[in-house]
């Protein structure tokens, strides 16, 4: 049951992330949200800081491409381009934290209720691609750092060990593959663990109802009495 | 009564490898076969289409049901693969999840498949790593595990592709007493000289796609098999 509140709540945050212009309050409320949910699941700062730098990246080189079409075009919608950086960057906050909120059984819960087989086998390929790539990213970067020696004129090595590993990764989902097809012939069950409420859990439940109350309830009124 | 026969296999890869060329084997039911033979000698191809993963030309019956594309799916059920990379083998995020999907086909509940994945996880001494992704297992814990799931479905002939691949001499030993525990026939793709001098009932030798000997374990001894074993 928690597992599942937990899952719907990040839905909803990312829900109102998208379609809603992030307004003051809006962000305030996300990021005491996603504080809260750090402090609860022990994440550092600086691990919190290395995880951003991709997607701090991603966004400013988003932002100056709608700048300069703006330019090209002559009209520049500083608002919208703001508004748009700020929706990625917590959009992709929301994710981080909330996957690591909702764990292994946030993913199982949403396995159990996708309602066809083949989907279900989609999002389990595509979680066991990830996972494992996550996972030797660590070899792979000390093979890359191993091989790549400009000065040594080793720039060629590291191209073919970047194809080498391409092939392997796609030799991995063909193995992944094999697998299904000779262990899985009918539909599945899964199991949960059951989850014990955290006082963390409960303040973040009850500041996304707050988010619900002032921020969405009186955008839908408005889109009612217009 | 055989449990599997073979005739007349042939299979070419899109390379234009020639993997099998009239590959011919039979097995009786609850015999342990060893396939001993060099690398590119054919073996994983040809477990490989025992499972019904590859389509070769030839004739291929599992527990006397003859493979055709009607059926492939319960050739395919009746018929366990054990890869050499047994990392890739793994479907769900934990060991539970993992061991009650192989239990998908029985009509059980969910406590009930949860219970009947225990028993399992105990029997394969892995009951603490029941929450534990199999990734994150040793070589040997990751090997007893993918074997777990695979023996849990029941099936009639195991396949089992380079079993003791990365194992040391205890864990080599842990995986063999479990697989004598099984009454099921089982064709070991293999180079390691322990497997035939403990567990193998049959040998057999492939060269080039071709099954080139047969024998009763004692047979002939094993320094025949020298360069194919160590």
């Amino acid at each position: 049951m928690l597992t599942h509140a937990r899952v719907i709540s990040l839905f909803i945050l990312v829900g109102i992330t998208i379609i809603l212009t992030p307004t003051a309050v809006t962000v305030a409320i996300i990021a005491v949200v996603l504080c809260i949910l750090a402090i609860q699941l022990r994440i550092k700062p600086v691990e919190f800081a290395k995880r951003n730098v991709f997607i701090i990246v991603f966004t400013i080189i988003f932002s100056s491409f709608a700048l300069i079409s703006g330019c090209l075009s002559d009209k520049i919608e500083y608002a919208q381009i703001a508004g748009n950086a700020v929706k990625i960057l917590l959009v992709f906050n929301i994710v981080y934290v909330g996957s690591l909120w909702a764990g292994k059984n946030g993913f199982l819960c949403l396995l159990n209720a996708m309602p066809f087989m083949r989907v279900k086998v989609f999002f389990l390929i595509l979680h066991n691609m990830v996972l494992s790539f996550i996972k030797r990213s660590g070899l792979i970067r000390y093979q890359l750092t191993s091989r790549l020696d400009l000065s040594r004129q080793k720039g060629l090595v590291a191209r073919y060990y970047v194809q080498n590993l391409l092939m392997k990764e796609l030799y991995s989902i063909h193995l992944n593959q094999a697998s299904i097809i000779t262990r899985l012939h009918s539909d599945f069950d899964v199991y949960c663990t059951p989850e014990n409420m955290k006082i963390s859990d409960g303040i973040a439940f009850v500041m996304m109802l707050f988010l619900l109350l002032i921020v969405v309830a009186p955008n839908i009124l408005a889109g009612m009495c217009p | 009564m055989k449990s599997l026969v073979i005739k007349n296999l042939n299979y070419r890869y899109p390379d234009g490898t020639d993997a099998l060329r009239e590959a011919a084997l039979a097995i009786e039911r609850g015999s342990r076969l060893a396939l001993l033979g060099g690398n590119g000698s054919g073996k994983t191809t040809l477990l490989l289409h025992i499972a019904g993963l590859l389509d070769g030309d030839g004739f291929i019956e599992v527990m006397g049901v003859e493979r055709s594309k009607k059926t492939i799916e319960e050739i395919r059920r009746r018929v366990g693969l054990l890869f050499s990379q047994v990392e890739y083998q793994f479907i769900m995020p934990d060991l539970l999840n993992d061991i009650m999907l192989s239990l998908s086909p029985f009509p059980l509940s969910v406590e009930e498949k949860r219970e009947q994945a225990l028993q399992w996880l105990r029997r394969f001494n892995l009951e603490q790593y029941q929450y534990k992704s199999p990734l994150d297992l040793s070589s040997g814990e990751m090997k007893r595990a993918a074997l777990a799931a695979i023996v849990s479905r029941g099936p009639d002939i195991l396949l089992l592709d380079e079993p003791l691949n990365n194992l040391d001499k205890r864990n080599s030993m842990i995986i063999i007493d479990l697989l004598r525990s099984f009454e099921s026939s089982m064709i070991i793709a293999t180079h390691r000289r322990i497997i035939v001098e403990e567990l193998a009932t049959h040998i057999a030798v492939m060269e080039d796609g071709r099954i080139t000997g047969m024998y009763e374990n004692n047979e002939k001894p094993l320094s025949s098999f020298e360069t194919l074993l160590f």
